[in-house]
């Protein structure tokens, strides 16, 4: 009976890659869908998914493959699915206000996000990775699976809505 | 001013951001084997077996689908409201005046085709002058290898998998006559796809992007009979549909044999079995059963040099680790049993 090592289900690149980028990835995912919980379940999809991906992604692409993945599993039905598969998690933490706002930076904060919040979902996914993600056009595009065009309109449409929502901030 | 609002947002967005950090999340894999990446002849299984004195077993099992050829609605990856666990995107590239929407996606009616699924397009004019749009036809075949066929009305693909392979880009001569959208209007068609012609990888998650060229020219019409001899004023755009597909999955946990999950497929139903869990589709299933052992290689040894050899003369056997415990996984040798589905077992300690 032949005996041999086999390579494990998490290996050092998926580890390295967990601890360098699920914040990030995370806060990406929060930011656009507004659910911490939708947030958590869709990061660690995407690194399942990531793991069992026949053909690894090239040196240098995995966060671009793992951001795809998460947009991808935020877009329309995925969200459902998703919805229910928190067996991964430890014990839930529920998410805390920022320790330095003051009550008045908090509230116009919570008013501006819950402006981009409202925001068709491809237009909020689009000003999330410009703004939050600082990510380029090309970039963009790339993690939602669009063309560079339209996420010039979907931005361009954000910015109109927010421009004319947040009139008083600005 | 965008400069300024976009200072705002940021700020805001990155102080709502603090309040997650990813520190409680565990990478943990799980054992989550869909079928279409599984190489197996037409069953796969694994089993997690126990170490020390008590432990927990399960068995997960695929099996490729039963047909070479898909009718309509034959595939086990259906979820209510998405058959085929499919969902589509669809957008107008250089035509800014157009926004493009892709219709809830279907089941195909059944035609000598075998079509899988079908779903609208709905093109609408969001400008303040009428637009003409001729809809080119077209097929072609997704993924790498391919995996999914899409093409517009009136075309499909030619071949049959045996003698002749599928190709697509088959299409009847029909004439294209530019159609108006009027401002505020709409244009429909339906695109179809197929999967799992003979001949086609599996499907996998995708995105499969789907290209159809438009022609189109605002305030006149025109006729597109031959492309060669369109308009010099005539614009060129792009329909994009993305498909995205995905294998929904449920979370299977323990009723008979606590402290364990499984993602499973969402169309696999329980199988009342005393002493173990089960969960039974068309294609697998997974068994969870408890085993005592003094060791997880003699747990591993019990199962493999079980008198029924369920795994064959010659196993192969694998240490390796699933979740942050070890485990061991069996692959049954050629000479393994049919009828106990050339299973791949699997031993994982428990605590």
């Amino acid at each position: 009976m032949e005996t041999q090592e086999a390579r494990p289900p998490a290996d050092p690149r998926v580890e390295t890659l967990f601890r360098a980028h699920a914040t990030t990835l995370l806060r990406l995912a929060f930011l656009s869908s507004g659910d911490r919980a939708v947030a958590e379940d869709v990061v660690q999809e995407a690194f399942l998914r990531f793991m069992d991906h026949v053909d690894s992604p090239a040196p240098g692409a995995e966060l671009a493959y793992l951001r795809r993945t998460v947009f991808n599993l935020l877009i329309g039905r995925h969200r459902k699915v998703i919805v229910g598969r928190r067996h991964l998690r430890r014990d839930p933490v529920e998410a805390g206000p920022a320790a330095d706002s003051t009550a008045e930076q908090r509230a116009t904060q919570r008013r501006v996000v819950q402006a981009v919040q409202r925001l068709p979902e491809r237009q909020r996914h689009c000003i999330v990775l410009r703004l939050y993600g600082e990510s380029t056009d090309g970039e963009i595009a790339a993690s939602l699976g669009i063309s560079a065009g339209s996420v010039k309109r979907h931005l361009h449409r954000a910015r109109a809505t927010l421009a004319k929502e947040l009139e008083d901030l600005r | 001013m965008n400069d300024r609002l976009d200072t705002i947002v940021r700020d805001a967005l990155v102080a709502e951001a603090q309040r997650v950090t990813a520190d409680d999340l565990e990478l943990l894999p799980v054992v989550n084997a869909p079928a279409t990446r599984r190489p197996a002849a037409w069953m796969v299984a694994a089993t997690l077996l126990a170490m020390a004195s008590i432990g927990v077993s399960a068995a997960l099992a695929y099996r490729d689908r039963p047909s070479r050829v898909a009718t309509t609605g034959s595939t086990t990856t259906t979820s209510p409201g998405s058959p085929g666990g499919v969902s589509a995107f669809a957008e107008v590239v250089g035509m800014p005046e157009v926004e493009a929407e892709a219709g809830t996606l279907t089941l195909a009616p059944a035609s000598v085709s075998h079509p899988w699924l079908t779903h609208s397009v709905e093109l609408t004019n969001r400008g303040s002058v009428s637009v003409f749009v001729s809809q080119s036809q077209r097929s072609v075949m997704l993924g790498d290898p391919p995996s999914l066929v899409v093409g517009t009305q009136y075309c499909g693909y030619t071949g049959d998998g045996a003698q002749r392979p599928i190709q697509a880009g088959a299409c009847l001569a029909i004439g294209r006559r530019a159609r108006e959208i009027e401002p505020g209007g709409t244009m429909r068609f339906q695109l179809t796809l197929w999967r799992d012609l003979a001949g086609l990888a599996p499907l996998g998650d995708g995105p499969y992007i789907f290209e159809l060229p438009l022609d189109f020219r605002r305030g006149t019409s025109f006729d597109a009979l031959d492309p060669q001899h369109l308009p010099a004023d005539v614009g060129h755009a792009t329909l994009r549909v993305a498909y995205t597909h995905e294998l929904p999955l449920v979370t299977f946990r323990g009723e008979e044999i606590p402290y364990f999950t499984l993602r499973v497929p969402a169309s696999w139903a329980d199988r009342d079995e005393p002493g173990r869990d089960s969960r039974v589709g068309g294609d697998g299933f997974v068994s969870v059963t408890l085993a005592n052992a003094e060791s997880l290689d003699e747990a591993t040894r019990l199962q493999t040099e079980h008198v029924l050899h369920p795994y064959g003369g010659d196993p192969e056997i694998r240490v390796s680790r699933l979740g942050q415990l070890p485990a061991r996984l069996v692959f049954p040798s050629a000479d393994a049993p049919k009828d106990r589905g050339f299973q791949v077992a699997g031993t994982r300690s428990v605590k």
